[in-house]
């Protein structure tokens, strides 16, 4: 689970989080500098010397700092052998558990700034109460509207519709002079539309078919057990 | 902001009164306030929330498969095991700004029923609570009763997750509600690894992921082997999904918040 994490959220740190477009934790050298100081007393050497080596190429873009820092815990734990002679016997005198603590450092790093941070008290009894979707937030004004997976990248909060929006939609749709569409429900005239389909034909039906599934075969293992086919 | 929670005539009524110092509800610039206010919420109660699909839902009502879709709500109660009459229902109705009352174990015997609440009470906010052996409104009446115990039977598998939890890592310059397209990554990263773990490490398959409408989401797994878990279960659920950290020297640096440390205690 944790491999499958890492592998979804480095990227996305390396995106979402490093650069100054993101939350900029590589793009001043207040921020790096921060960074580096969270490493392992053990590795203090080369939070040196990646320090300098950052202020000597002001050019460098905080993907290339991360790949230079995972570069030298690689080097720290041993799994490359091109290190000059100097620095190799530096960290010889290391012990296994100052490097495992130094490569767990990279993990943790990545997973304090992206792993997802539950509120498990949710989650945790059976009688917890949680807001019913569909509801609208008292001070967005904003639809709870049912998220597609499939494209999450691309949801943004601040284009969900707002009950004003999608009350003006209705008004706007009454007035329309050609309405084409086969109409079932209201909110198919509203921007609605998109996210409530989307929960109808992804999980509502998908959803009863399976219990329906479930139903089916209960009442034959019974009908089989009285002998009744 | 002051919190003020009085237990009224009915134990199942609480009547929280907010008072802001200021005078006036604090609001994010970017979540405009103008987009609420309760005439539109009753003309989104009588023309818009997606009442047959909601029903359906948390009914597990296969003969929606069938029915003829058509906006006539409907008045006869489900066929299958009735979960619907015995689930919890909870309101929060704002009857003068500034006001709430959250009433508890409301329970409907159809949608209609449900609907017409709804559109009376116009309620700020709906909650979801369990499936119980009895219809939660008799609750009451079923207190002592030692043949007829009133517990809950079954209910979707929920996770919350919100963006005030990540205050020592938001670098965006948001806090508390406040959020923006930045910090919104987040909880993209969120759902994607707790989707991915739910359905490929559990075997769940029946998902749904809700905008909370301000600056989170919640998830809703809806496989009965999910609705039918334990406390203890739903417990082991929950803190597979926590990871921790022992390396120690994390808590000298500054931002180390009380919520991240224990998110973060020990390496798996």
């Amino acid at each position: 689970m944790l491999a499958r994490a890492y592998q979804v959220l480095e990227p996305l740190f390396i995106r979402d989080i490093l650069p100054e477009s993101g939350h900029g934790l590589l793009a001043s050298k207040e921020n790096w500098t921060g960074l580096l100081s969270t490493l392992p007393p053990a590795a203090n050497a080369v939070a040196k010397t990646l320090l300098s080596h950052w202020d000597e190429n002001v050019n460098s873009t905080p993907q290339k700092k991360w790949e230079e820092i995972k570069e030298c815990v690689v080097n720290i734990v041993g799994k490359k052998q091109d290190m000059d002679g100097k620095r190799a016997k530096k960290l010889m005198t290391l012990s296994n558990e100052e490097k495992q603590k130094i490569e767990q450092w990279l993990y943790e790093t990545v997973f304090r700034f992206t792993y997802p941070r539950l509120d498990i008290n949710v989650s945790k009894m059976q009688n917890h109460l949680l807001k019913a979707p569909f509801c609208v937030h008292p001070k967005t004004g904003r639809v709870c509207v049912p998220l597609n997976i499939q494209d999450i990248d691309d949801f943004d909060p601040f284009t969900v519709p707002t009950l004003q929006t999608v009350i003006t939609e209705l008004d706007e749709y009454a007035e329309q002079e050609s309405r084409e569409e086969k109409i079932d429900y209201e909110w198919q005239k509203t921007s609605l539309k998109k996210y409530f389909d989307h929960f109808n034909t992804n999980f509502l039906i998908p959803l009863l078919k399976s219990v329906k599934r479930t139903e089916r075969s209960e009442k034959e293992q019974q009908a089989s057990l009285v002998g009744d086919f | 902001m002051t919190s003020v929670i009085t237990s009224s005539a009915s134990r199942d009524t609480f009547v929280v009164t907010t008072s802001s110092e200021s005078g006036h509800l604090t609001t994010d610039s970017a979540n405009s306030n103008a987009e609420y206010n309760p005439i539109l919420l009753g003309k989104y109660y009588l023309r818009l929330f997606p009442y047959r699909l909601f029903h359906a839902w948390i009914s597990y009502d296969t003969s929606y498969l069938q029915r003829k879709v058509s906006n006539t709500i409907m008045t006869q109660s489900s066929t299958s095991k009735n979960l619907f009459s015995k689930r919890e229902f909870s309101f929060t109705i704002e009857p003068t700004p500034g006001e709430e009352i959250y009433i508890r174990y409301q329970s409907f015997e159809t949608e209609a029923e449900f609907a017409t609440a709804v559109n009376k009470r116009r309620p700020t906010k709906i909650d979801i609570g369990a499936v119980f052996t009895f219809s939660p409104r008799d609750h009451l009446a079923l207190q002592g009763s030692q043949t007829r115990k009133f517990n809950t039977e079954q209910r979707e598998l929920v996770f919350d997750v919100d963006l005030t939890d990540y205050d020592d890592v938001r670098k965006c310059g948001c806090s508390n509600a406040n959020i923006c397209h930045k910090c919104w990554k987040l909880m993209t990263m969120a759902v994607k690894v707790v989707d991915a773990g739910l359905r490929e490490d559990f075997g769940f398959e029946h998902i749904v992921w809700i905008y909370s409408g301000r600056r989170g989401v919640h998830a809703w797994v809806c496989d009965e082997a999910a609705r039918m878990l334990s406390n203890e279960g739903r417990s082991a659920v929950a803190t597979y999904f926590q990871v921790k950290c022992v390396c120690m020297y994390f808590l000298k640096y500054p931002n180390f918040s009380r919520f991240s440390y224990r998110t973060l205690i020990h390496v798996v």
